[in-house]
Order: C-alpha cells, then sequence, then structure tokens
C-alpha cells in the first residue's frame, strides 16, 4: 500500500461530514498542497435520516425513529437499479455503461445497473471490455451545445 | 412502429442493439441517409467480442474530410428502428467524443425500409408496408424488447 494521508472534517456538532485520501507523502491543503486526491466519502445530516456517500459513488441514506433504532436503509448508486431519470439527473453530461439495461420496444434504456460513469467515452468502453456485461448499454446524458455543429 | 428524437438540435440519434461474440450492447447511433454504410465506433466492436485490428478486410471510406481505410466487421446481429439484421456488416470507425453518438445508421440499414421522419415533431415512422427488397440485403426481421 502506498503513503498517502487521509483528511477527516467535522461539522460544528463534531459529526464527520468528509473524509478524503491523498497519495503521496506531502501534505493536503490546509497544512501543505497535496491536491491528488484518491477518492472522498461524505455524510450529510438531516433531521432523523443520514445521507452518506462512499469512495465509490454509492449514496446511503438510513433513518432512526425516535428510539434511536434503525427503521430504514436505501442505496442508490453504482450497483443498484435505477431509472433513466435517477441516471440522468446523477450523472449528467457524461457517458454511462448499464449493465442489464430493461428497454423498450425503441431500445430506449428505462432502467438500469450503473456500473461506470465519466466524461471519458473510451475509459467507459474500457470497462465494458473489462466486466464484460452480457448485455449493457452506453448511454451520453448530455445535450449537443447550442453553438456547434455537427457534419458526419 | 413509431420512435422519438429531438428535432430541435443534434443530430437524429435512434438507438440501436448490437450482438457479438461477448454479449450485446444498446448504444447511440446517428440516423445518417448521408453515410452509405453503418458506421460503429472501435470501442464498442471490442465491449462486444470483436477485434476490428485483427479484421483483414478493410474497404475505402470516402468521408466530408478525405478517403480513409476502415475495418469492416460482420456482427452477428444488428437490431434498430424495430427490425433485426443477421449477419450485418459495419465499418469500424471512431467518431469524436463531441459527436456524441457512437456511430451511424447507414442507408445499408434502411434499405428495403419505409421510413417517415417528421421533423415538426421528432419522430421516425418505421412502417412494414410497402418494402421492396433487394435480395442482396441481409435477411430483416422483427424486434422484441427485452423483459
Amino acid at each position: 500500500m502506498g503513503a498517502g494521508w487521509t483528511r477527516t472534517l467535522f461539522d460544528t456538532n463534531g459529526r464527520v461530514v468528509e473524509i478524503q485520501h491523498f497519495s503521496g507523502s506531502a501534505l493536503p491543503c490546509p497544512w501543505g498542497s497535496n491536491g491528488n486526491s484518491t477518492g472522498t466519502a461524505t455524510t450529510s445530516y438531516l433531521s432523523n435520516s443520514t445521507m452518506s456517500k462512499d469512495e465509490a459513488d454509492v449514496y446511503r441514506s438510513s433513518s432512526v425513529d425516535g428510539f434511536g433504532r434503525l427503521i430504514e436503509v436505501a442505496e442508490t448508486g453504482i450497483g443498484a437499479n435505477k431509472s433513466m431519470t435517477e441516471i440522468e439527473a446523477r450523472f449528467d453530461s457524461e457517458w454511462v455503461l448499464i449493465e442489464d439495461p430493461r428497454t423498450d420496444e425503441a431500445l430506449e434504456v428505462r432502467s438500469g445497473t450503473v456500473r461506470w460513469h465519466g466524461q471519458d467515452r473510451e475509459e467507459v468502453y474500457r470497462r465494458a471490455v473489462e466486466i464484460p456485461p452480457k448485455r449493457f448499454a452506453i448511454v451520453y446524458t448530455g445535450k449537443m451545445p447550442q453553438d456547434t455543429a455537427i457534419v458526419l | 412502429m413509431n420512435f422519438v428524437f429531438d428535432p430541435r438540435r443534434g443530430p437524429s440519434v435512434v438507438r440501436a442493439e448490437l450482438w457479438g461474440p461477448s454479449g450485446s450492447g444498446v448504444l447511440q447511433l446517428a440516423l445518417d441517409t448521408g453515410a452509405t454504410s453503418t458506421l460503429v465506433n472501435v470501442g464498442m466492436l471490442v465491449a462486444i467480442g470483436y477485434d476490428p485490428a485483427m479484421t483483414a478486410e478493410r474497404i475505402q471510406v470516402t468521408t466530408g474530410s478525405g478517403v480513409e481505410f476502415a475495418p469492416r466487421v460482420v456482427l452477428q446481429r444488428v437490431g434498430a428502428l424495430g427490425r433485426e439484421r443477421l449477419g450485418f456488416p459495419v465499418l469500424g470507425h471512431t467518431l469524436p467524443p463531441s459527436a456524441s453518438v457512437d456511430g451511424l445508421l447507414g442507408l445499408d440499414f434502411l434499405r428495403g425500409l419505409n421510413l417517415e421522419i417528421d421533423f415538426r415533431a421528432g419522430s421516425l415512422d418505421s412502417l412494414n408496408r410497402s418494402v421492396h427488397w433487394d435480395a442482396k440485403s441481409p435477411p430483416l426481421t422483427a424486434i422484441a424488447p427485452s423483459p
């Protein structure tokens, strides 16, 4: 395992709100200039619910009742089956690799499991080769800018 | 069968599914009646189990910016616009990401179809009637939605 730093941020109530990992021996901000972040996990708190996002972009919300007992855990993100509306909202203007997509007669993707996403289309293709899903869809969620033209 | 696209901006994008040795992939192709051949990004062909770099057959392709040679790969099956073609040849050529599509659906797939394009409503109608068949074209069959 390589050398690195883990930086933890707390809110005013002493709760952890962010854990970020940095590679290299240099100190991260605000003690140094190391900006080589290798992953971030965040947590937000709202009333009796906690929403966390781990380093793999998996979102998990948990709720407790009045006695502090856990009553619900919901996970959304990579690895969970999501509707196309959710996928477009979360991964706006990105190339998305969707495993086992549910499609309609027009082959429009209605839902599926996100296996990879990013701005780099070739990386998404490479992930499809590495995994490889038996059936998959590659979707671009962005819109073409108004001030550009395509002549194929 | 009716298909929708955004008539206000960008190319007319249709969904297609390609089958290869390692599985199938659903992708976005620009409907291009100016292209005689269907064209698919090389990365997508590799993802479904083909290796265009090893393909012996390369054909001359005339584009807007010059003449190139591209590998031709015969896919097990291609589905789009409610139709499927078996043993369908496509060209392996990667369009820039700014094109926002994984390739082009060319005239070779459209031949034999009766296609109505409404650029006001943004709809494509693939009609079953009045199909004039080219005996040299790969077989054309109906497509079914995934379960």
